[in-house]
């Protein structure tokens, strides 16, 4: 069994190397976040534009966007559904990753390819493919039918995620968590579990924003109901204004809320 | 998973209101036939039309909306849908034929109240295919205030049996900053070839918008219907003006959106509801047609899809939207010209004056219901259809 | 490792299998059965004519955009992947202890949402927009750089944003696999820079580069909402627009739309199998 982490050593090289090092992920930090600081400062500017100047600062916006009650049911709807989506994903695909590490290499290679597949297929033509399919057997769309939808266009990301970290994780130590008598709930709870579980987060993660992305499987197979992407992509007819910067503000803060607390949760437990 | 057997339960229990509600419309339309004009009269007046009716118990819950986002009415008709009850439940297309993609996909049975352009649903109907529902007229008493342009218009009215209900008309003019071009736009769509507007042009990314307004730019007499050659010469025409061509908008509001961000001062297959989207947004515009190429008309209607489970909410709401005060305030709102002829003497004279409304007293309805802007759904013979129009429009953008 | 197909393999892989099969494979089989069919005006006439998919590869159009779709991936992919494999490095040997907290924050900015992203760029690169602000502020510039929002560069500089938190993750989870004993051991035979990574990293992590490979791949070519967004007059049309348009966009032919699924799936599956191929290759020097 290989060590989680090993003592400090000279691995990250030397003092100026680590300067270097700390420049280029601010970079890419300040890339990333660029869009996001732009998004959370505009919905609490005055201007409707989303453009320079800034003249003053407000609250109206998330006023607005809280008066709509569509916006509200399509939060709910869409928090809902990545959370289910996050669930269903990872119970699905952690079993599955593991169950790949004791077939043979060809068989694996291929199963992991084919995984794959429903990533490669454009989102529309799932979505499309998922309401004949629901029509054809009768069953109305709604809800349900776009949580299969997302947890569909999810799962691949989750197992290739997983499958990425699994690949080399060494088997031997559950056999011998095995031959000391634990059962297999507990060898996966004592030691299998806590070796995955940050790449376990970051598949629940990815899922959860995947799902909250999801527009176009969504849009056919929602029937009536709303979700956050449905209906700013309908509000674009107008083209985008600072509630919707407010919405969104709103979900990161709460979503980064739940990451946090999760992460709080985790390492008081450890 | 409960939601699903809700919503199941729902569908089956709507089935039978459908039923029920079947026989109470004909209860209600021979109490119209009896009440006579004084029925109609009294049903002019907003949110009474279901009183006068005698079944407004049967308002109330759901309606399901797909179309344009703002047709809907939020506001026109936020009181009316409070005090009956009625949850309006939008649901926003891009394009109209979505709303048929969805009806074909399982969406059937789920929708109710639908907005479109004519000219797709004057194509729908003439392929017969099963999608709208036949209205009875007896159930929208506010709609015999229509133009008489929109009462034999070939898209509300198929073989005796009304199936629209149009809502606003308007045209497709060029949108600008007056402050770059106080001349507004030049006279032809061809002039945007020359050099002066390079990196200030934005077009709507739509095939028949783009193709159409320069076939008419090409002199020809019916740019909905073109052969092959004129459909390359058409693209020729409008390769000369890409160079000065920015940026495609996504939709209306995106076309307004580079706009307002300096990105663009001239948008080309405009809407004067953009005039209100860009004021929003601190930004005033103006909008006007090339001289001598003009632009073409549209007209945006309310249908009810087959098997609508909320059919009762939907014909009630159309009837309220056909009341001359809600259908003069979504006009207003919506930057476009009213359907309902007593609607007009209510729009302030400057909504008044944005539109020509000869067009729509004339009984034939004029230009509007002659022209055609989308070409056919197949070929036929030498003219070709849709599909054509679509790639030539990607073999455009990718030139 | 055991290599038998035991039950409790197939116990484990079911579950996700029958989701699959029953979610996937039958609506898919029945959209390959209808990239058979011919569309006629609003109606699909059931059949057996490969008339799409000779459309698909031999018309003026179609090749175009295919050949297109897959560039845009690749060269997303492949500006992705080195990015993302330096960060995960550096996350897991250089700030081993707040490596972590890294990730966590680089994945946060997922939660704001793609098409609001979208929109954000704009504000960052528009004319009017803060990059320029920014520029003439410190007097680099003297005018708006117009060209930065609706180009090609747009286009890259938004996929890359979105797609570098999602390439990161894999090629880090990998890299959680390699110990620091790894390292200190090639070191001192001899192996650094460059050839440390190619020669014992590389290898080791192979899989989560090749599936952060696959992923931005195959996501750059599935999207065609950046590049009609901030592409510009020349940045549009990728296989996702015609396919849009093929089922809900005016004079929509179903049938030509699901063959133009199928081609492009095909062709992404093709290229991720070069590429992991290729890949292997290379490591293995």
């Amino acid at each position: 069994m290989r060590p989680a982490r090993d003592d400090a050593g000279s691995a990250g090289g030397s003092r100026a190397g680590r300067i270097v090092a700390a420049l280029f992920v601010a970079v890419v930090l300040l890339y990333l976040f660029a869009p996001v600081v732009v998004t959370v400062l505009f919905s609490l500017t005055t201007s409707p534009r989303l453009s320079l100047p800034i003249e003053g600062l407000t609250l109206d916006w998330y006023r607005e966007a809280f008066a709509n009650p569509i916006f509200t049911i399509a939060l709910t709807n869409s928090l809902l559904l990545a959370a289910i989506t996050a669930l269903v994903s990872v119970g699905l695909g952690v079993p599955f990753a593991f169950g790949l590490l004791r077939l043979r290499g060809r068989t694996r290679g291929t199963l992991v390819t084919a995984s794959l597949l429903p990533a490669a297929v454009p989102a529309l033509v799932l979505g499309i493919a998922l309401a004949v399919f629901f029509s054809g057997i009768g069953v109305a769309q709604g809800l349900p039918n776009a949580a299969i939808g997302h947890i569909l266009v999810a799962l691949p990301f989750v197992i290739l995620t997983l499958n990425a970290r699994l690949e080399t994780f060494d088997l031997s130590c559950l056999e011998a968590a095995r031959d000391l008598g634990a059962s297999p709930w507990q060898t996966f709870r004592d030691i299998t579990f806590p070796l995955i579980r940050p790449s376990v987060l970051g598949a629940a993660l990815l899922a959860a924003a995947l799902s909250l992305d999801e527009f176009v499987v969504t849009w056919f197979n929602v029937g009536n109901q709303q979700t956050l992407p449905v209906l700013i992509w309908g509000l674009l007819r107008r083209g985008i204004d600072p509630t919707v910067n407010a919405l969104a503000t709103v979900v990161l803060l709460s979503l980064t809320g739940l990451v946090l607390g999760a992460a709080l949760i985790a390492r008081r437990r450890a | 998973m409960d939601d699903r057997i809700r919503q199941l339960l729902n569908a089956r229990l709507n089935a039978d209101v459908t039923r029920r509600q079947l026989l109470q419309g004909l209860g209600g339309m021979a109490a119209i036939t009896v009440v006579g004009a004084g029925g109609v009269r009294a049903a002019s007046r907003p949110g009474s039309a279901a009183a006068a009716r005698g079944h407004q118990q049967t308002l109330g819950g759901p309606l399901n909306f797909l179309g344009y986002e703002g047709e809907e009415a939020p506001n026109v008709a936020a009181d009316f849908l409070a005090s009956n009850g009625i949850t309006m439940q939008p649901s926003y297309v891009g394009a109209a034929d979505e709303a048929l993609t969805r009806f074909q996909t399982g969406g059937r049975g789920q929708m109710d109240l639908m907005a479109a352009n004519k000219d797709f649903q004057r194509s729908v109907l003439d392929a017969g295919i099963e999608f709208m529902m036949p209205l009875d007229p007896a159930r929208i008493p506010n709609a015999a205030g229509l133009w008489p342009a929109f009462r034999v218009a070939p898209w509300v009215v198929r073989d005796g049996v009304q199936y629209t209900v149009p809502l606003i008309w308007g045209d497709e003019p060029c949108i600008y900053d007056p402050a770059k071009w106080p001349e507004g736009p030049p006279a032809k769509y061809t002039d945007f070839a020359d050099p002066k507007w390079a990196g200030e042009l934005v077009w709507l990314d739509d095939p028949f918008t783009n193709i159409w307004l320069y076939g008419q730019s090409l002199g020809y007499a019916d740019p909905s219907k073109i052969t092959r050659e004129q459909l390359d010469a058409v693209v020729q025409a409008m390769l000369a003006s890409k160079p000065n061509v920015v940026a495609y908008g996504a939709s209306l509001g995106d076309m307004v959106d580079i706009m307002v961000r300096g990105e663009a001062s001239m948008g080309i297959g405009g809407w004067a509801g953009q005039l209100t989207i860009a004021r929003e947004k601190g930004k005033e515009f103006a909008v006007k047609s090339p001289e001598i190429d003009g632009t073409f008309y549209w007209s945006d209607a309310y249908a009810i899809a087959l098997d609508a489970p909320n059919l009762d909410n939907a014909y009630a709401f159309i009837d309220f939207m056909m009341s001359p005060e809600a259908n003069a305030q979504i006009a207003t709102e919506l930057g476009s010209a009213c359907t309902i002829e007593a609607a007009f003497d209510i729009l302030d004279a400057e909504t008044q004056a944005m539109f020509p409304y000869d067009v729509v007293r004339a009984e034939d309805g004029g230009v509007l219901n002659t022209q055609v802007v989308i070409p056919p759904q197949e070929d036929e013979g030498d003219i070709v259809g849709a599909g054509a129009w679509s790639e030539a429009w990607q073999e455009f953008k990718l030139s | 490792m055991t290599a038998r197909p035991s039950t409790a393999a197939v116990r484990q892989i079911g579950p996700a299998t029958g989701f699959f099969l029953v979610f996937f494979v039958v609506p898919l089989a029945i959209l390959f059965a209808m990239s058979f069919w011919t569309q006629d005006g609003f109606e699909r006439i059931p059949g057996f004519d490969l008339a799409n998919y000779l459309k698909a590869t031999t018309s003026r159009l179609y090749p175009a955009v295919l050949l297109r779709t897959i560039l845009v991936g690749f060269v997303t992919a492949a500006i992705v992947v080195p990015v993302a494999y330096a960060l995960a490095w550096l996350m897991r040997f250089t700030f081993e202890r707040r490596g972590r907290l890294i990730l966590g924050v680089v994945l946060i900015s997922l939660f704001s949402g793609y098409l609001v992203r979208i929109y954000a760029w704009r504000t960052i690169l528009g004319t009017e927009g803060l990059l320029n602000a920014a520029l003439l502020q410190l007097g680099l510039i003297s005018e708006p750089i117009t060209a930065l929002i609706f180009s090609p560069w747009a286009v890259m500089i938004v996929l890359v944003g979105l797609l570098l938190p999602l390439a990161v993750l894999p090629i880090w989870s990998a890299m959680t696999n390699v110990g620091r004993d790894h390292v200190e051991g090639a070191r001192d035979l001899g192996a650094t820079g460059l050839r440390l990574h190619r020669t014992i990293i590389l290898p080791m992590v192979l899989p989560g580069v090749g599936t952060a490979f696959a992923l931005s791949f195959v996501l750059a070519a599935g999207d065609f909402v950046v590049p009609t967004m901030v592409g510009g007059a020349q940045g549009g049309t990728m296989v996702g627009n015609l396919i849009a348009n093929e089922f809900r966009g005016s004079g929509a032919d179903w049938p030509m739309g699901a063959a133009l699924a199928f081609v492009i799936m095909g062709l992404l599956v093709l290229v991720h199998l070069v590429t992991t191929r290729l890949l292997r290759v290379v490591t293995r020097w």
